[in-house]
């Protein structure tokens, strides 16, 4: 489902208009990324949590051509679904 | 964040009125989970896409999942966003050490401090310093020599249960086998068992062919020491053939190999005139056998004879000689006869 699709399905069933459902939905998604960002975690009851975690730094061979790397550390989004949307997933449609 | 908070700064924002917003966060969470029911897709812009992917042994089932969109990945990442794969060096192969050496820059660990605010980050790379990393190698490398030498001792295929046990090869080395071993190593690698048994069947042939070959007598017909005459019997009124002297006797081994020679050979006071006493030989319970003791015996020149008697209810066939008048003439006899046959012979009475 694209993200028009989603806009133009909640403003049929809403009744209201499609901008004001965009705006709605990029406030969401604005509000749960500063939210990720300032504190590092979400967590949406509903939905699931959001969590920076860290991959440390770390030594690498290649075994080919024996040259060592050394790989930075990287920080990155990990997504733990809830419970009521992994049965909800799992449900036959 | 709960669905008030969220409901809260979007109307702080002044998007919307809370009845709008409110309305559109529960039919985006509605048809969030009917579109990961179905196993769609759902795209927010500018944070990510919520899908659903088959895990399991089984694969049965759906788990969901989430993936950020780029500029929120870059974000998240910011702080590491610079720093780039740093290639440190390499391990080249040195052919005077004919040995792989690394050769390359020293750690850059001022590189990987980080700085965000107030705070300076030290990130993990202190925890695998370059020193330890080439400790490890090196410790890796003195241990891979051992490896390749055998640490179990050689199977010795050709004696294997005398193989001493030996950790390394200077130990095999220094500890020399035992000369038993070595003598059998030597020759040609066989067993001592089977060494015992090729010998054992080695002279059980030998010994087979010597005595076919007539070479040793250890088994089979014995062939006739001494060729000797029959003596004249002095009473040969029974004997139905009597041999002439100097006559060839066919094979008996009733004599003795060291039967005494022609005229040597004592003379058995034989009385076939009559008498009550007799000289038992032998007793068979078939008569064949018995007449065959007595053809023998015949032929080597007794007056010889067969009488049947019954002893326990069971018939035999007493083989004896001559007939005399007195216990001591045939006693006399008989030892004669006992010496010549060398047989259990005693003195009987005839018809008993």
């Amino acid at each position: 489902m694209s993200q028009e699709e989603l806009i133009n399905m909640i403003s049929e069933r809403a009744g209201i208009s499609k901008q004001t459902v965009r705006d709605i939905i990029g406030t969401f998604a604005e509000v749960w990324s500063e939210e990720i960002l300032l504190q590092g975690e979400l967590d949406l009851d509903t939905i699931g949590e959001f969590l920076i975690e860290h991959r440390p730094g770390r030594k690498a061979m290649n075994t080919e051509t024996k040259e060592v790397f050394l790989i930075p550390p990287k920080d990155y989004l990990s997504f733990t679904p809830s419970r009521e949307l992994i049965e909800w997933s799992n449900k036959p449609a | 964040m709960n669905r008030d908070d969220l409901l809260k700064k979007c109307v702080d924002r002044g998007v919307a009125d809370e009845t709008s917003v409110g309305t559109v966060s529960h039919l985006f969470y509605v048809y969030l989970l009917s579109a990961l029911q179905r196993g769609q897709r759902v795209e927010m812009p500018s944070f990510g896409t919520f899908g659903t992917r088959v895990v399991g042994v089984k694969r049965a089932r759906k788990m969901p999942y989430f993936e950020p969109e780029k500029e929120l990945s870059d974000k998240v990442n910011e702080r590491y966003a610079e720093l780039k794969y740093l290639v440190m060096g390499k391990y080249e192969l040195i052919p005077a050490l004919g040995e792989e050496e690394y050769v390359g820059k020293e750690a850059p660990y001022d590189s990987i401090i980080e700085q965000t605010g107030k705070e300076i980050l030290l990130d993990t790379h202190r925890d695998v310093t370059i020193e330890e990393y080439e400790r490890s190698l090196a410790a890796s490398k003195s241990v891979t020599p051992t490896k390749e030498k055998p640490l179990m001792p050689k199977l010795n295929l050709k004696d294997e249960g005398m193989e001493p046990e030996t950790t390394s090869v200077e130990e095999e080395k220094e500890t020399a086998p035992p000369s038993t071993l070595r003598a059998t190593t030597m020759s040609g690698g066989l067993s001592p068992l089977l060494q015992v048994l090729i010998a054992v069947i080695v002279l059980g042939a030998l010994t087979f062919a010597l005595n076919n070959f007539g070479v040793i007598h250890l088994w089979g017909k014995k062939t006739p020491a001494v060729v000797e005459t029959i003596p004249e019997p002095e009473a040969t009124t029974q004997v139905p053939e009597t041999p002439q002297a100097g006559e060839v006797a066919p094979t008996t081994p009733t004599p003795t190999p060291t039967a005494p020679k022609k005229a040597e050979r004592p003379k058995v006071p034989v009385s076939s005139t009559g008498g009550t006493y007799t000289v038992q030989v032998s007793s068979w319970m078939t008569p064949s056998k018995a007449n065959a003791e007595v053809k023998r015996l015949v032929d080597a020149g007794f007056d010889s004879f067969v009488e049947d008697g019954t002893v326990s209810g069971e018939k035999w066939y007493r083989v004896r000689v001559g007939r005399y008048a007195t216990e001591k003439e045939a006693a006399a006899s008989a030892a004669q006869l006992q010496q010549m046959l060398e047989n259990g012979i005693w003195v009987a009475r005839v018809g008993k």
